[in-house]
């Protein structure tokens, strides 16, 4: 039943959303969002829980955008980057390489903060080489899958306590982020390929 | 911080591995939370400052919103997905089968009989809308004895409320919060 499908995702809605914000109104906001953003890209939801991913990540990009207009608005450039925009392309040059940049800064800032946790390391070490799941990681480490979720959760807190000591400057996260920025994207924006509609 | 000497397909840059954790970071907690069962998700709400009734209530009620504008604006033109502000919804498509949806289940939020087949007389009906409210606040607000009471005389007056999930939803909570839920005495 759709009603119970939607009603059933708004407090997990909420509590995933204190995970990015810590108003309690804001996150109450982002989880009734969310709702709409993904009941209208699936009328019908028969599952729940996938329901409930999908709009767990139309939150999270949402979020991030919003953020990340706010930010731009406070940059003295953004008329000459709305200006850019406005001829098609959805990111200035300058911003592919701040973005870029700050995501590598933030990355070697993360392999500093877990220098004292050699798995936690390990964990990021792997995720550079492409093994994302706990299983990929736990075979390639030779761990105990536990240990690796626990390690997980070392790594996630430390992503989310320099995302906000960053400010969370969201022009590293925020720029298309409603469906994740990619580097392909990246480059094909770099190269004048992708224009708006 | 990249390994040149790694050459498989799988490899990143410290750019895309950050984003890459970024995203782990929140498909594990997305599990994480997915997992909970009703009465650890409440205790995490209840901590982060939340009454966790309201938040069901209040789930409750954005899902009547939208299965109802659904019904309302049938007719509105299609909508971007992502892009629409919230008090409106996306696309003819959704709104269409949403609204199927609401017809099919029955109960809306403003008519509550509108596709419902003959049954209770008007007065009826709306005794019974009146006693589903007054129970759902009385559930919100814990008073389980009565909130149970008032839900059962609506459904007995309307049984259309029988199948409205913030009724069935409020009955057992009330029922699993009541040792005895037809004797005993409310906790």
């Amino acid at each position: 039943m759709v009603r119970a499908v939607l009603a059933g995702a708004f407090p997990v809605l909420v509590r995933i959303g204190l995970r990015w914000t810590r108003s309690q109104a804001d996150a109450a906001d982002l989880a009734q969002q969310a709702i709409l953003d993904a009941i209208a890209e699936s009328p019908n939801p028969a599952d729940a829980k996938a329901f409930v991913a999908r709009a767990a990540t139309l939150m999270r990009g949402r979020l991030s955008n919003q953020r990340a207009a706010s930010r731009r608005r406070l940059d003295e450039r953004w008329l000459s980057a709305a200006e850019e925009k406005s001829r098609g392309l959805r990111r200035t040059p300058e911003d592919l390489v701040a973005t870029r940049q700050a995501k590598e800064r933030l990355f070697q800032r993360l392999l500093d903060e877990l220098k004292d946790d050699p798995l936690a390391g390990a964990i990021v070490a792997e995720m550079l080489k492409g093994n994302d799941t706990p299983a990929e990681q736990a075979k390639a480490l030779a761990e105990p899958i536990d240990a690796i979720r626990n390690a997980r959760k070392r790594v996630a807190r430390a992503v989310d306590a320099l995302r906000a000591a960053e400010g969370a400057d969201d022009r590293v996260t925020g720029w298309g982020a409603l469906e994740g920025a990619s580097q392909a994207e990246d480059q094909r924006v770099e190269s004048g390929s992708e224009v708006e509609p | 911080v990249t390994d040149e000497t790694d050459q498989t397909s799988k490899k990143r840059s410290a750019a895309e591995a950050w984003e890459a954790l970024e995203d782990m970071a929140a498909q594990d907690e997305l599990d994480r939370v997915l997992s909970l069962s009703e009465k650890e998700l409440d205790a995490e709400l209840a901590e982060a400052g939340f009454d966790p009734e309201r938040v069901r209530a209040k789930g409750e009620e954005v899902a009547a919103k939208i299965l109802g504008r659904a019904s309302a604006d049938v007719a509105a033109p299609a909508r971007r997905p992502g892009r629409a502000p919230w008090f409106t919804l996306a696309s003819a498509a959704a709104l269409a089968a949403a609204a199927a949806v609401a017809l099919f289940v029955g109960p809306t939020p403003d008519g509550h009989r509108v596709a419902s087949p003959p049954g209770p007389t008007p007065a009826e009906v709306k005794q019974a809308a009146e006693l589903s409210r007054k129970g759902l606040d009385e559930c919100a607000s814990r008073a389980w004895r009565a909130c149970l009471e008032d839900l059962r005389a609506a459904q007995g007056l309307d049984p259309s409320w029988k199948d409205d999930p913030r009724v069935t939803a409020a009955i057992a909570r009330a029922r699993s919060a009541l040792p005895n839920a037809d004797a005993g005495p409310p906790r």
